[in-house]
């Protein structure tokens, strides 16, 4: 059995009377590229506010690396590398930044600099010099998961990493999530509203939709093929009863693999994310 | 809580902020300083610069060490990496403090060698031990004060919030007190009124348990702070 290294289990969090979360279970295992599908407003970010602590809840248990309780929890939150946004000082340059959280992570002497080449270098930043507030949206991201790596973290989070990225900084973040996956060993943890970006990304997926995790899924899911008619019929059987009776002949059935999206919307409904 | 104070006090070191506010309490204190010319004006000068150096002192501080914070969302990351909001709170004092003490501690100097130099008066060594004792009893009221400020920063997420009260406190506290309370008691159990019975039980040579009280003064406020902060919902 894989071991959860998250697992949330009937978390529920209102806000005045709006209920944001309404009983959310999900677990993420070691090793699992985890990407948590839903529009916006569905409860993605509410749900890592409480893994990460920023939340309180009002109902249920968040265990991280085996453990729920409130000390535990915090010493554990220590593996977990995350982005969210971008939390820096606009006044410094990447390396400062990054020397801030370093150090307050308990980076001492020559390792300080060393891990910051290391994660500078991970996301292609390293010759940048110019003060934080400079920095187009896409080197501020890679800068935030260059954050989020420091010190190698076990579990990696990253809220909406794609955000106004261009195709090839999207390319680029698929990338690294791949690469920290399998040569760093991390768990990483992914979020985003682009489903076709998030299919070629994750191996498990959660879809939350109004404030619950509907359904985590697998690639395996995905795989699952099912016969297509390109006609406007949905009964495929009557259609090919109907085709038959009617004397024409079927000369080819396309098997197409579901897509996320396509998966997503027969299950949720609706179009617009 | 140690690497969090480290790396709070290499980041707040860096921005030119404190060194600006330092130069203009240098340039007060050389003005004010020649125009001296006698013991007794020196010893109210002193009082003035107790207040001014904590305002000079206060501001920068508080918007470099809490204002770039509340702005950058650094706070978030540090808490979802496991610093629990108590330490985060504690830590962030004591970083405070140390900022300040280096504040009082420049304005000690420059005072002092200001007034040997340059206005040619001669301190007794009781004179420079009761106003190293002033310096260093200005520095716990303004300690106090941040701890008072953090309350109201954590509970509104604004650095504003904490400069508004601390200015609010050194120019009106006493001014308000007097007004209102003409007895006084009411300003005997505030900690600028318990500090400055400490400073006279010392002078008597007695023992000042006033100073007790202004370090419990202090715990309290980082409790409440600590109960606001924890309520506190935090934004990505």
């Amino acid at each position: 059995m894989s071991e959860a290294l998250i697992k949330m289990e009937n978390v529920k969090k209102t806000y005045g009377k709006h209920e944001v979360l309404k009983g959310v279970n999900m677990q993420v295992n070691k090793g699992d590229i985890y990407g948590l599908i839903g529009k916006n407003g569905a409860g993605k970010t509410t749900i890592f506010k409480m893994v990460l602590g920023l939340s309180t809840m009002n109902e249920g248990n968040v265990s991280i690396c085996g453990s729920t309780n409130e000390k535990e929890l915090n010493k554990n939150r220590n593996k977990i590398g995350f982005l969210v946004g971008q939390k820096f000082y606009g006044y410094l340059n990447a390396r400062e930044n990054l020397k801030y959280y370093a150090i307050a992570k308990g980076f001492h002497g020559n390792a300080i600099n060393e891990e910051i080449d290391r994660v500078l270098e991970l996301v292609n930043l390293k010759d940048v010099k110019q003060p934080f507030r400079k920095y187009s949206l896409g080197m501020q991201q890679r800068l935030g998961i260059a954050n989020a790596i420091l010190g190698s973290p076990e579990i990696l989070i990253l809220d909406e990493p794609t955000n106004g990225l261009d195709p090839q900084g999207i390319a680029d973040v698929r990338n690294m999530v791949h690469r920290f996956n399998e040569e760093f060993g991390m768990t990483v943890i992914v979020s985003s509203h682009i489903l076709g970006e998030l299919e070629h990304t994750a191996h498990r997926f959660g879809i939350v939709n109004e404030g619950i995790v509907v359904r985590e899924i697998t690639e395996a899911d995905l795989n699952e093929t099912e016969p297509v008619v390109e006609i406007a019929l949905s009964d495929i059987e009557r259609a090919r009863q109907v085709l038959a009776d009617a004397g024409i002949k079927i000369t080819r059935e396309i098997q197409e693999r579901t897509s996320l999206e396509d998966f997503y919307f027969r299950l949720i409904g609706g179009s617009n994310l | 809580m140690m690497n969090l104070i480290r790396a709070d006090l290499r980041r707040v070191l860096r921005r030119p902020t404190l060194y600006i506010f330092v130069a203009l309490m240098m340039i007060f204190s050389i003005l004010g300083g020649l125009s001296l010319d006698s013991m007794e004006q020196m010893n109210t000068e002193k009082m003035t610069t107790a207040y001014y150096v904590a305002i000079m002192a206060s501001v920068p501080i508080l918007i470099t060490l809490y204002g770039d914070d509340f702005r950058s969302g650094s706070m978030i990351t540090v808490i979802g990496r496991g610093i629990s909001r108590r330490n985060l709170l504690i830590s962030k004092l004591i970083t405070g403090s140390i900022l300040l003490f280096g504040f009082y501690a420049f304005a000690f100097l420059d005072f002092y060698i200001l007034h040997t130099f340059l206005a040619n008066s001669h301190y007794s060594p009781k004179q420079t031990a009761l106003t190293v004792l002033m310096v260093f009893l200005g520095w716990v009221r303004n300690v106090a004060l941040f701890a008072f400020a953090s309350i109201l920063m954590y509970a509104f997420w604004n650095v504003s919030a904490g400069i508004v009260s601390i200015l609010g406190l050194i120019a009106f506290l006493r001014i308000i007190l007097n007004a209102v309370d003409k007895t006084g008691n009411i300003y005997a159990i505030t900690t600028d009124g318990l500090i400055d019975k400490g400073y006279a039980a010392v002078m008597a040579g007695q023992f000042p348990y006033q100073f007790i009280i202004v370090i419990i003064y202090i715990v309290l406020f980082i409790i409440i702070g600590n109960l606001f902060f924890k309520r506190k919902e935090l934004d990505l």
